[in-house]
Order: C-alpha cells, then structure tokens, then sequence
C-alpha cells in the first residue's frame, strides 16, 4: 500500500518517482507539525481508499479555506521546492510564453473538473462525517 | 558608573551609540545572532538548480522553515532558518498577548530592521506632524547618517518626497518587468500628476557602489533566507565596528526589565536571557533604543503602572499583485533585485500613501501556492508562468494614535503587554489605485489584494511620543527626555506622534543621533 507521502506526491507530481530521502523529510514534519492534526483521518481514508487528495483539498479550501490537508500538500510541495530535481516545475528557466497562453484554457477546464471530482467524493464517500470537514 | 547606557541595537541604539562617541558607553542587549549559513554563497536560483537537496539550507535540519505554514506568518521574509533569529526568543521573553495585532519583536542584534525593506525616506515637516522638531534641525544627522549607511536610489518624480542625499549611489537594476513598467509611466507621466500619483527609482540604503568596506549588492536573491547581506544596511555592521574600535562596552545577553531614576543617575535592572541571573547597571544618562513596543514595556515597569494604556501605531499594509500579461510565460529573471526596485507615492487629499514594488523572485513559490483559486497541481503551473509577470506593490497606509488601538502591561509581574488594534482598509483609494495600474497595462485586481493582520506593517511606534506640550509620564520632550524622568531618553520608533506612511527608520536614526549628539554634549 501507498504511504501518506507517496500519495501526496504523486498527487502533485504524477510521472516523477519520489526520490530517496524525501518521504523521510516528510514523516520528520508530520510529526513535528502534525501531532493532534484534526485532518489526520480524513488524510487517512483518502490514503487507504486512493482518493484523490488534490480534487477533496480544492473543494475543502474554496469552501472552508485552508486546512489539514492544504497543509500537508503544501509542506510536501515546499520539501520538492527546495531539490533541484523539481526545479523545472517551480523555476521558468526558459521562454515559453504560447505555452502558458495555451495552457491557460486547460487550467480552467482542469480546475472545473478537480472540484467536480472533488464534489463527487464528498457525496460519495461520505467525507462530510470527518471532523474538521 | 558609565556615562550612558544604551538599551538595544537596533538603528536608533546604534545611531545613538554614534552620537555619544568619546564617552563611556555601555549597550545592554539581547543580541541574539544569525545562524552561520555556510552553503549560501551564491544566487539562489544558482543553488537550487546545482545543489540536489537545499532543505537544510533553506528550511533547516529541523525543518523550521515548514513553521510559518501552521501559524499567521508576520512576514514571510521572518520564516526561513537564516531569518528566524530575527524574531526568536521574543514571544517568551517580551510577549505580546493580543487578538487582533501580531506584534513583531527583535531580540537580535540589529532589532527588527535585520529583516527590513531598507526603505530611506526623509521626513517632510508634514510628515513629522507633531513632533516637536524641524527637518531644517534633523538634515545635517540625516546626511551623517547616509553618509554612514550609503543609500542608492536617483532624483526623479520623488525627489520632492523623498528628498535630497548629498551621495546618492545609483539606483538597484530593474527588472524586464519593472523597466518596463517605468518605462510606461514615464509616457504617461501626465496622467498620473494630474492623480497625484508618482512613481520613482527605490531609495534604499543598499549599497550598488563599495562603501566603508562593504560590498555592493549582488543580486543573489537571498533576502528570504539570509540576514546580513553586506550590501544592505544592518545595524549590526556600525555595532561591530563600535565593538572593535572599543566605542562601547557591549553587554550582550541582557533584557532591561526596569530602571530607577535617580538625582545622579539611572539604575537600570536587566535579567538575563536565560533569565537566571540578574544585574544592575548603573550610569549617568539611559538612552532606550529597544523598539516602540519594548521601550514601552520598559516605561511601564519602571512605574509599576498596569493600568494606563499607552497608544501604538504600525503603518498597516496592503499587497497588490500587479501581473503583466505581455510577460506570462517569459523566462523569469533568477539575478534580478530581491529588494524594492521602484517607489510609488499617491497624494489623496490630506493623506499620503507609499508604497514598494518588489519582484516576485523572493519567497519560495510553495508559499503562495494555496492563494490562488486553483487546484494545487494548477496552481503551480500558473505560478510558474506568471512568477516572471507579477509584481508585488507593498502599500503603506499612513496612521494616527487612536483611542481603539492601545499597549497596556498586566500586572502579574510577567512582563506582558496586552494589546488591541483595530484598522480597515480604504477600498475606494485601492480601487483607484488599481486603476492606475491598468493605464500602465498591468491587471490588478481589488479581490486579489492581501491585507495583513494589524502589527504586519512592523512598523511600530507613538507609545511614548515626542510632544511640545506634555501631559503625563509617558510623554517625550524635543530633546528626547522622557517627561518625569531626569535621566531617560528615547531613541525608538516610540517617540513618533503619528507614523506617515514612510518607513521611519531612516528619521528615528537621525533623531536618534541628534538626542545622542546634544547629550554627548551635556555630558561633556
């Protein structure tokens, strides 16, 4: 099975494998920051049942702002930031201006579909019974 | 028994530590230091691309640089392991209790302004309001003070709010985007008179010239994540030269908790910052320099008076992002300036604002990722290609004492001042403000801008004003006398009636020279 670290990962980073020493960086945060985190069953069941982890935290932070899970993804974004293997992700090195033009329609379609998706997994899987949520 | 002591080392402790040379001086101070941050040597972006795992670096080993994401960030330039000792210590020591201000307090040495833009702005008379002084009494200590420092920037529209240094250093390089920003205003400079709207090179006191030993600036983008970059002016830099040229006697290590004063003199009591130990300094004149809120605590204690509020104003702060469209998915300029690289003043009536432009190469992108109204994964590409675009205009509002806004000490021997401020935003004068950046084709959106918390501006003062008529303990003569005392003086942000919209540094630096410099000369 996925570990928490690996889910949120390849939430965010799809095609790249987590390289080594980062899930530990992770759990050393998640203990840190974490302890008592009101997020941590919700964070859980979407690790157990693979879940989308993007599309339930867009849904929960446009309607109840940051949380839980905003943060985790966010920690877990600034650990990759920092390691130059995820430069090209953050940093643009490199002209591309009708790319980001054209991508821009997409972004708004992914985004539209992301909150759908996130919708559904509310109402499915029941996740308004989580605490916090 | 010293001639003076001086409490803290921030730019009015050091200013005045200039001003009293040839005395016996002594500096009581926290002190606290920077951590040694050997890997940051060069360009950031430089290192992130060359140096596989940079998380020790610029989030620490214990990973403290992941703290601002579970609490309200002051300022994001405060969160990173090379920056945090800025404000460490403080909310055990000097707290600050409140629901509606987040204090920023420095026990480090150089104070707050290790973290500072760097702003240099000359006061007009208008801007000093109350106080009981003319710029004509504070221009020669502004020119020894810049003389010090070194300041860059150019005389252009601002000249006439910012005044004249006698060796202005060229100003920082602009960015693409911001010349090309000035570039459009300065085609449409007519327009934006007729708005009482300006816009000039920043003023700074950043070094692009070699001055006093000190390199000039190296556009490495390190501000975030590391204090004491030598090209911009810390307090701590004329501190050590004091130090080493045996100036001062330096007594790191030490919170002034009360002081006694007496016919001859003043009894100062300090603990020190492990608080097992205490100690009583003694000498002839005490200059307080530990920051409005501090300098106030200390006001307080000394009298045992937990029941009077004393006033406190911070220039609250609004962020405007300011994008570009012509530069979205440019390449974005990894060795532009990190610090402001333009000025913007707007006249509305009465009122003045101010305000800095500062690329958006400072912080890390994972920072800002959550405001935006996009899944995560999105947010990141859209952060990507916009970074080269956006522009980040740091608005100053300009603040008088009011009744709602207060410090008082509570009375259980803690130490701790409660706090309460109330502010609110001027939505119209946003509204108009972004409206004169569309003339520049820049989008701006009112929904989009950010306001801190109150105490977010760190720019504190008025709890001990400098006033011509004075009513009660907690006032300040124009000689920098605290009333009711014979021996006290204040070289803070405390001493400010009203704060303009202009960072004060620069002006409590000088007045702090100028009460150092007439006490030198009583003493003599």
């Amino acid at each position: 099975m996925l570990s928490e670290a690996a889910v949120l990962h390849r939430a965010l980073f799809p095609k790249t494998a987590m390289p080594p020493g980062l899930e530990a960086r992770y759990l050393q945060a998640r203990d840190q920051f974490f302890a008592n985190d009101p997020a941590a069953p919700l964070v859980a069941y979407i690790v157990e049942k693979r879940l989308d982890p993007e599309a339930v935290e867009y849904v929960l932070r446009l309607r109840r702002g940051s949380n839980g899970l905003t943060r985790r993804l966010q920690v877990m974004l600034t650990l990759c930031e920092v390691r130059s293997a995820y430069d090209a992700r953050f940093v643009q090195r490199r002209s591309g201006r009708f790319l980001a033009w054209a991508g821009a329609p997409w972004l708004a379609l992914r985004a539209t579909f992301k909150f759908i998706r996130g919708l559904y997994l509310f109402r499915a899987r029941r996740l308004y019974r989580f605490p916090h949520v | 028994m010293f001639d003076a002591c001086i409490v803290g080392s921030g730019p009015g402790g050091v200013s005045a530590a200039l001003g009293l040379r040839g005395r016996r001086v002594c500096m009581l101070d926290a002190g606290l230091l920077p951590p040694p941050r050997p890997n940051l040597e060069s360009n950031v972006f430089d290192l992130r691309q060359s140096t596989p795992d940079l998380t020790s670096d610029l989030l620490g080993d214990d990973l403290s640089g992941l703290a601002h994401i579970f609490r309200t960030p002051v300022s994001l330039k405060l969160n990173s392991p090379g920056t945090s000792f800025i404000l460490e210590l403080a909310d055990r020591i000097t707290p600050v209790v409140s629901d509606s201000f987040h204090a920023a307090i420095s026990l480090a040495q150089g104070g707050l302004a290790n973290g500072w833009g760097a702003g240099v702005y000359r006061f007009h008379q208008r801007d000093l309001g109350a106080l009981p002084v003319t710029t004509a009494q504070l221009a020669p200590f502004y020119d020894a003070i810049s003389a010090h420092m070194g300041v860059c920037g150019a005389e252009d529209d601002l000249l006439s709010d910012f005044g004249t240094e006698p060796q202005l250093q060229p100003p920082v390089r602009l960015s693409a985007n911001m010349a090309r920003l000035y570039a459009r205003y300065q085609s449409r400079r007519a327009f934006f008179h007729r708005h009482h709207a300006r816009i000039g090179r920043a003023r700074l006191a950043v070094l692009t010239q070699p001055h006093n030993g000190r390199a000039p600036y190296a556009y490495r983008n390190l501000e975030f994540f590391q204090a004491h970059d030598p090209a911009i002016y810390n307090p701590a830099f004329t501190l050590r030269g004091l130090i080493r040229n045996r100036e001062i006697a330096y007594e790191p290590n030490w919170i002034v908790t009360r002081y006694e004063d007496l016919e001859a003199g003043v009894r100062i009591h300090a603990v020190s910052l492990d608080q097992q130990r205490s100690q009583v300094f003694e000498a002839r004149k005490l200059l307080l320099a530990a920051g409005a809120i501090n300098s106030a605590r200390i006001a307080l204690a000394s009298n045992y008076d937990f029941g009077t509020r004393l006033p406190i104003c911070d220039n609250s702060l609004a962020v405007f992002p300011l994008l570009d469209l012509r530069a979205i998915g440019a390449p974005l300029g990894t060795h532009d300036a990190g610090v402001a690289q333009l000025n913007v003043v707007l006249d509305d009536g009465p009122r003045t604002f101010q305000g800095s432009i500062y690329g958006s190469t400072g912080a890390l992108r994972s920072d800002l990722l959550p405001n935006f109204p996009l899944p995560l994964r999105s947010s990141l590409a859209f952060a990507r290609a916009c970074a080269p675009a956006l522009s980040l205009l740091m608005l100053f509002y300009p603040e008088t004492p009011r009744a709602t806004n207060y410090l008082r000490l509570r009375p259980d021997g803690s130490g701790t001042l409660d706090a309460a401020y109330q502010w609110s935003p001027d939505a119209v004068l946003e509204r108009r403000l972004c409206g004169l950046w569309r003339k520049l084709g820049v989008v701006c959106l009112p929904s989009l801008i950010q306001h801190p918390a109150p105490g977010g501006g760190i720019h504190y003062a008025g709890t001990l004003p400098m006033a011509s008529s004075r009513h009660g303990a907690y006032q300040t003569h124009a000689d920098g006398r605290l009333n009711r005392t014979r021996h006290v003086y204040l070289c803070d942000g405390s001493i400010f009636p009203e704060l303009p919209a202009k960072n004060l540094t620069y002006t409590l630096m000088a007045l702090a020279l100028r009460t150092a410099t007439r006490l030198n000369e009583g003493l003599a």
